[in-house]
């Protein structure tokens, strides 16, 4: 299967600042993918250079194996809710869908309509008038009745209650199941990152800092805790993401692909959420060069 | 049918989660050789996870003998616990209440008394013994 | 995307269909009568000039004509109306609420998203204006045969078919205001400005400039010059207005053969009979508007004969006959600029707004 989601250098400058920079992925089909990183790390940006809202200022990428926004087939194939899922607040939510068919070749309107009746939406409020979930649930109703490809979602539960956030997802993970359609999908919250995604892709300081299957990333990384000693003696497969001493202990958090056979270390597994914590940090020191890292390789 | 639940704070993953949900059900009597388990789009529908979670579980199940897929149709429970095993059910659960009375007069309190278990019950497991 | 450029319009078309359908009735309504006024006031007219104790006839229009009259000026607004509420939103209100994330993310690409929206509001700019003015043009018929005025500054905006033009302009020039600006309320401000500044300039420096006026010499009709004085200037002799129909007047000037104006100081020495301030009974401090008092028109006759020797009368206008000309010439210049905003909108969505 080739990669829904191809991007080599890709970055994107807003008169001085760079919102994303040298960002190389490979993303993998029938996953859902969750893009994680602290506010203004360029999530936002990088999942509207997917879908053809922004152009490149420097590098390439392709989704689905096109240019992103290239013609009316690509947007087919590509199912996108922005941040704040906007609706036409004057339109009604019947209205909605009937937009969804005039805009799109291939909308499968029986399955929406069924979905919004499941909902419990009344189809003649208007859409202002949603709460927040339910606007959540149109926009993702509309994404996917036009059976993309891959589906694109920006932050989708961030402004949710706790029972909208899981009605969202088990909505998208029941869509998931029943069509097999790829998902990538930006959080800042690991917890439900965790839970949904089997492939995750860490930016911060507009860069990537780690991305790949989250099995093999957990079984890859360890915690090290032992008495005190410097880091730079380590065997040179293990890559120490974070490091910290006390006057007596050291704690690592490493990366390898082989077996950790020093016995003075106690080697624990370590938890998604402790992982890309330890990528944010040291992404977070001012000055550091950071490496991309990618595991996994396209399957 | 069984349903399925998770708990986040457990400290065991999602899909070993559901494979003991079905095992414990299994021995429980609740599901029986012919039984349908829920399907992949019922179960993350239910519980906000990951598809590929559940083909996971399913799958182990099915390499342990205990289930096996139709294709097309869902997954289905192919035995359960041999009836010998559960022959040895009671006199098991009678030494357990025992040896929990004996733990008990030792003065271990739930979480030492838990903690004893697990350790022990790791350290065979990771000897093949368990 | 048609479907949906018309739903999104829905509102706004309501409101227009209901004016015009309001101003249709009325003005249906009261054509008749107004007709029938306008048709009386020419035949006292007809005798007042036959007979030489008549000083004139006026036309006194009652206050439902009065208001009507004023719709049909409103009609020169009617553009700028269109350009800040249909065409500032059209796409500006899409950015403010991220709705263009909505629909640039459905199957259609952004050029024919906006062209659609363009086409179906933009039409529908120019056929509610275009209606409107030909209801204002069909109502004003008896006024305007009666002033034969349309070709003034005034008037040349409020008839036929230059409303189109400044309807297709004005939609998309709020268009591409809300495009680079992306918030309404701030598009719809600099439509306005923008607008109204095209308008003034063209009308006030480049239609009194296509074509070369003609001058026309008259010689001073005793019968027909005024004294007073204008903006306050010192009192000087003031020609009427000479009889050119539909002609678009731009000036009238008393001169002599070589071409100098005939001064307030001249005529004070020429005519020392006249009311000048400070010598005499007073006159009346503006233009000579009604009949003017039996000894002093004696003296302005005899004054008028008397400088006739040397001065003459010297209109400059344009001819009644480029009338329709102008009128679709500017029409067109308009509806130009129109499209090459508009193209330009294209440029900009496809290869700026990202």
């Amino acid at each position: 299967m080739s990669a829904v989601l191809d991007a080599s250098g890709l970055g994107k400058r807003y008169r001085q600042r760079w919102a994303l920079r040298d960002c190389t992925l490979q993303v993998p089909a029938a996953r859902v993918v969750g893009l994680v990183g602290p506010n203004g790390a360029g999530k936002t940006t990088l999942l509207q250079l997917a879908v053809g809202l922004l152009e490149p200022s420097a590098g390439q990428i392709a989704v689905l194996g096109g240019r992103p926004a290239e013609n009316p087939e690509q947007l087919g194939r590509v199912g996108f809710v922005a941040q704040d899922t906007p609706v036409y607040s004057g339109l009604s939510v019947g209205e909605h869908l009937e937009l969804g068919s005039w805009l799109n070749a291939r909308f499968d309107v029986a399955t929406a309509d069924r979905r919004i009746d499941q909902l419990g939406l009344d189809r003649k409020q208007r859409a202002g008038k949603l709460s927040g979930g339910q606007r959540a649930q149109l926009a993702l109703t509309l994404a996917l009745a036009k059976r993309p490809e891959l589906l694109v979602l920006d932050e989708p539960v961030a402004s949710l209650d706790p029972l909208a956030r899981h009605e969202f997802l088990q909505h998208l993970m029941e869509s998931v199941a029943e069509h097999s359609v790829s998902v990538v999908l930006s959080s800042h919250l690991v917890a439900d990152v965790e839970r949904v995604c089997d492939y995750v892709i860490v930016l911060a300081g507009s860069r990537v800092q780690v991305a790949g299957d989250v099995e093999e990333l957990l079984a890859s990384h360890h915690r090290l805790t032992g008495p005190r000693r410097d880091v730079t003696q380590l065997p040179s497969d293990q890559e120490v993401i974070e490091a910290s001493h006390t006057d007596r202990q050291t704690t690592l958090l490493v990366q390898t692909s082989g077996p950790i056979l020093d016995p003075a270390w106690t080697v624990e597994q370590i938890g998604l959420e402790d992982l890309v914590l330890a990528y944010m940090r040291r992404a977070g020191d001012a000055g550091r060069t950071t490496q991309t890292k990618h595991l996994g390789s396209v399957k | 049918m069984i349903e399925f639940h998770l708990s986040a704070s457990s400290g065991v993953s999602p899909y070993q989660q559901l494979v003991q949900q079905v095992r414990r059900a299994l021995v429980l009597g609740l599901l029986s050789a012919g039984d349908q388990l829920p399907t992949v789009k019922d179960v993350v529908a239910q519980l906000a996870i990951n598809p590929n979670t559940v083909l996971k579980a399913y799958r182990e199940l099915e390499h342990s003998g205990l289930v096996a897929a139709r294709a097309g149709v869902g997954t289905f429970v192919t035995s359960t616990l041999s009836d010998s095993s559960r022959a040895a059910h009671g006199p098991l659960r009678e030494e357990l209440e025992g040896w929990f009375g004996k733990a008990r007069r030792a003065g271990l309190d739930d979480e030492s008394i838990e903690a004893l278990f697990q350790d022990t019950f790791r350290n065979l497991d990771a000897q093949g013994v368990a | 995307m048609i479907r949906l450029s018309w739903r999104q319009f829905q509102a706004q078309a309501a409101v227009a269909c209901g004016l015009l359908l309001a101003v249709a009735i009325l003005f249906v309504a009261t054509h008749g009568h107004l007709d029938h006024l306008y048709a009386v006031y020419a035949q006292a007219n007809a005798k007042c000039n036959a007979s030489s104790s008549c000083p004139g006839v006026s036309i006194n229009l009652g206050k439902l004509d009065q208001l009507l009259e004023l719709i049909g000026t409103a009609l020169v607004v009617v553009p700028a109306l269109v350009g800040v509420f249909w065409g500032a939103p059209l796409i500006a209100r899409e950015f403010e609420n991220g709705t263009h994330r909505l629909a640039w993310t459905q199957s259609v690409t952004r050029t024919r998203w906006l062209a659609t929206k363009l086409a179906v509001v933009g039409l529908a700019s120019i056929v509610a204006t275009g209606l409107l003015s030909l209801l204002v043009t069909w109502w004003s018929q008896p006024i305007d045969r009666a002033r034969q005025d349309r070709f003034g500054s005034g008037l040349f905006g409020m008839r036929n078919v230059t409303p189109l033009g400044y309807a297709a302009f004005g939609f998309v020039l709020g268009v591409i205001a809300g495009l680079l600006i992306r918030r309404t309320l701030p598009a719809m401000a600099t439509t306005i400005v923008a607008f109204l500044a095209v308008r003034l300039t063209f009308t006030y420096v480049v239609r009194p400039n296509i074509f070369s006026p003609h001058h026309k010499s008259l010689p001073l009709d005793p019968t027909n010059i005024g004294f007073g004085s204008s903006n306050g200037g010192p009192p000087s002799l003031m020609p009427n207005t000479p009889n050119l129909p539909n002609a678009w007047i731009y000036s009238e000037h008393i001169v002599d053969s070589a071409g100098h104006g005939l001064t307030s100081a001249t005529v004070a020495a020429s005519c020392p009979s006249l009311p000048f301030p400070g010598s005499g009974p007073a006159g009346s401090g503006g233009r000579v508007a009604g009949p003017v008092p039996g000894g002093i028109q004696d003296a302005l006759e005899s004054c008028v004969t008397k400088l006739s020797a040397t001065y003459h009368e010297v209109v400059t206008y344009q001819p009644a006959n480029r009338y329709w000309t102008l009128q679709w010439g500017e029409t067109l210049v308009y509806f130009v600029a129109a499209l090459a905003i508009a193209g330009f909108c294209f440029w900009w969505i496809r290869h700026r707004a990202r």
